[in-house]
């Protein structure tokens, strides 16, 4: 069973405050979640807006070029909504992006189902080989949040 | 930086000697870069010859990454790309794809081909430098049929947010696509143009693409902009130039004109 959004950036957030090289790229989300890296690390936190496919592949040009991108996003909008940007441009260049999707397991079932996929999004997760999808527990999360941070390569992140 | 000695008149003939010579298809939308790219490579990219990961380049983006002959052609004679791969291209031993792979030996920066990637890319490492208070410059070559692809106008909201003076983006515009003129699918160029030039209106250029001369004017601009907001190119070009059967003809995007009875036959030759 995955775990609140909560919890999950508050333990990334550990990493983040202490490297200039990660840079969070949220999808006009995250009130309350993301006041830390808003707040003290504005510099290097963005609104990205209502634009997944540019924001996947904006954080694929930025792990290229020595950033640490994290995304944050609705998981069925970074899915599927840039599936191709996901497979394209950070699964084929083998990219060390954090990718932590929001609402899984049908979390917003009350908004319907623009906002749920069951967990058809670890189905088209799994499709990529390279690609480490992770659902901590809180008896997990400091040690799956590690292990995101040393992976070498993409991480997708599920979260309520 | 020191002036490289790449002619484009050369680029051409060799870019029309290589697609003939491995019977590959995307001559016509690669013949239509050869003086954006000679230029660019010749007088402005920051880049180093004997190391095509030094950190310190330019990145260019060919987001056209299915045109990409010329771009071949290029790295070739500045000898990141070794001539066997040009002579093995289109058969199984060929690293070289008919759209763009990663390749850091080679200096192609990203993989390319699935269109309206390259732009938003191109956003990312132009920030990225940005924030890290490095001055490497970002070029991305988007073809005018590519345009239509949502994701570029998206990457062109976040270009915005992020103020990119480091960004110079170039709309080849040979006013053909896969399958038509582009104004049989959608807008026009004057059109694109007048919507692109609304982003950034400050640092808009239009120029015929073949003009040297007026590269040359548009290039000094951006890589001397202070205006703290990225720039945008639509360079007016001939999809197929120098061929004259392939020129404007919308059957040569994909196809070979050796298919048709054309045969190579080097200048020297004639």
């Amino acid at each position: 069973m995955a775990i609140s959004k909560n919890f999950v950036m508050k333990e990334i957030y550990k990493y983040f405050k202490n490297d200039d090289k990660y840079v969070l790229l949220a999808g006009d989300m995250g009130f309350a979640v993301l006041d830390n890296f808003f707040n003290n690390h504005k510099e290097r936190a963005y609104n990205t807006g209502i634009a997944e496919q540019a924001s996947v592949g904006m954080a694929a040009g930025m792990a290229l070029t020595g950033l640490k991108p994290i995304i944050y996003s609705q998981i069925p909008f970074l899915v599927m909504r840039s599936f191709e940007q996901i497979r394209y441009d950070i699964c084929e260049h083998n990219l060390n992006v954090l990718m932590v999707g929001v609402g899984a397991d049908n979390y917003f079932h009350a908004l319907g189902r623009s906002h749920c996929m069951d967990k058809d999004d670890i189905y088209l997760m799994s499709l990529f080989k390279n690609l480490l999808i992770l659902e901590p527990t809180e008896d997990s999360l400091e040690q799956d949040i590690k292990n995101a941070i040393e992976y070498d390569g993409p991480v997708y992140i599920r979260t309520l | 930086m020191n002036k490289k000695n790449l002619d484009s008149n050369n680029i051409r003939e060799k870019t029309i000697e290589f697609a003939c010579k491995t019977t590959a298809g995307h001559l016509a939308p690669s013949l239509s870069t050869v003086e954006m790219l000679t230029v660019l490579f010749n007088d402005y990219l920051k880049y180093d010859q004997t190391d095509a990961s030094n950190e310190t380049r330019d990145r260019l983006i060919l987001s056209k990454g299915h045109g990409c002959y010329a771009y071949y052609v290029i790295l070739n004679q500045l000898g990141f790309i070794p001539n066997c791969e040009l002579e093995n291209f289109n058969t199984d031993n060929s690293t070289l794809k008919g759209c763009l792979v990663q390749n850091s030996k080679y200096m192609i920066e990203a993989s390319t081909g699935s269109l309206g990637h390259g732009l938003p890319l191109a956003v990312g490492m132009a920030k990225s430098f940005k924030l890290q208070n490095k001055t490497n410059k970002v070029i991305c070559i988007v073809g005018d049929g590519e345009m239509q692809e949502g994701s570029n106008y998206e990457s062109l909201i976040l270009a915005t947010q992020f103020k990119l003076d480091n960004l110079l983006i170039i709309v080849d515009a040979n006013k053909l696509q896969a399958m038509d003129f582009v104004t049989d699918v959608g807008v026009d160029n004057n059109h694109l143009a007048q919507i692109l030039k609304g982003f950034t209106p400050n640092n808009f250029y239009e120029i015929d693409g073949h003009d040297e001369y007026k590269l040359k004017e548009t290039y000094n601009s951006f890589f001397n902009n202070t205006n703290e907001t990225f720039s945008i190119l639509v360079a007016h070009t001939t999809k197929g130039k120098g061929l004259q059967m392939i020129e404007n003809e919308s059957k040569y995007h994909y196809r070979c004109p050796t298919e048709d009875g054309y045969i190579y036959v080097p200048k020297e030759e004639i």
